[in-house]
């Protein structure tokens, strides 16, 4: 894999976004995967490759940034795309991305319309905010994607502006923010609207 | 597998319909992700108006289990 993007993204805490491409190395695999069995991601989904890269990734990241004990992680893949947030603190967070160019069916994108009809912004984007919601530690997920789109009503979405988004999860509100970096919508969920990004 | 399946399934994975094959594996970590699954559940919604067991769809490993599971249903 290969780093194509490291960057600082909030301006209160420090929590690190970090955006992966991989290139298939069969032979480092089999050393990564040894590498892996012995840290806390030892795991069944060991047997996957691009479960093994992005965890060995990650523990070296994590390093290089100095953290050594514990840290908060949230990973999201495309393709040959995997973007990771890290972080030593507390901080709450989410990421997902998915290329810009990624077309949803037409039953989707009506769904999602008549989900939140005053948003002015493409439905995919709605999809990654709510793909984001599903990873975001600060709350039992609210939507069950498996489930399709049907219980997601108590899910507020407001438009700050252009790319920043507010989102009211019954009583908890925390922050969306969309950016496009290498053909890919990168969206970030914070607890704060604190966000310091520039791609 | 009958067209209508066929352009279903074109539709949510993006897939030329004239490439399908009733067993076009169904890879999570390349074209079965979350959001060909939500793509996936909203089209059967649609053009059957079944609503699937997500975590069904999901275990499918081709596209011919997915049509199994829209008659079983």
């Amino acid at each position: 894999m290969t780093e194509v993007l490291f960057t600082k993204i909030c301006n209160k805490k420090d929590v690190y976004l970090s955006i992966l491409e991989s290139k298939k190395s069969i032979s480092s695999v089999f050393f990564k995967r040894i590498y892996v069995f012995f840290t806390r991601f030892r795991s069944i989904k060991l047997r996957s490759d691009r479960y093994v890269i992005s965890r060995y990734y990650l523990i070296r990241l994590a390093q290089n940034l100095g953290i050594y004990g514990e840290f908060n992680y949230c990973f999201s893949h495309s393709g040959k795309y995997s973007a990771v947030l890290v972080s030593s603190e507390s901080a709450l967070f989410s990421v997902d991305i998915e290329p810009v160019n990624r077309r949803l069916p037409e039953s989707l994108r009506l769904k999602v319309r008549s989900l939140y009809p005053e948003l002015i912004s493409d439905e995919l984007i709605v999809i990654l905010i709510l793909e984001s919601l599903v990873k975001y530690s600060g709350f039992t997920p609210p939507v069950n994607l498996s489930k399709g789109l049907n219980e997601i009503c108590s899910i507020q979405i407001i438009e700050l502006s252009k790319h920043v988004f507010e989102v009211i999860v019954g009583d908890v509100k925390v922050y969306s923010e969309i950016h496009i970096f290498s053909g890919l919508y990168v969206c970030i969920t914070l607890e704060l609207n604190q966000f310091d990004l520039s791609l | 597998m009958d067209e209508k399946f066929k352009h279903l399934i074109s539709e949510a994975l993006e897939v030329d319909i004239k490439l399908l094959d009733e067993e076009l594996t169904l890879d999570p970590e390349d074209n079965w992700d979350s959001v060909s699954i939500l793509s996936t559940i909203s089209e059967i919604d649609t053009q059957y108006g079944i609503q699937l067991d997500g975590n069904k769809l999901a275990s499918c490993r081709t596209i011919s289990e997915i049509y199994t599971l829209i008659n079983n249903h």
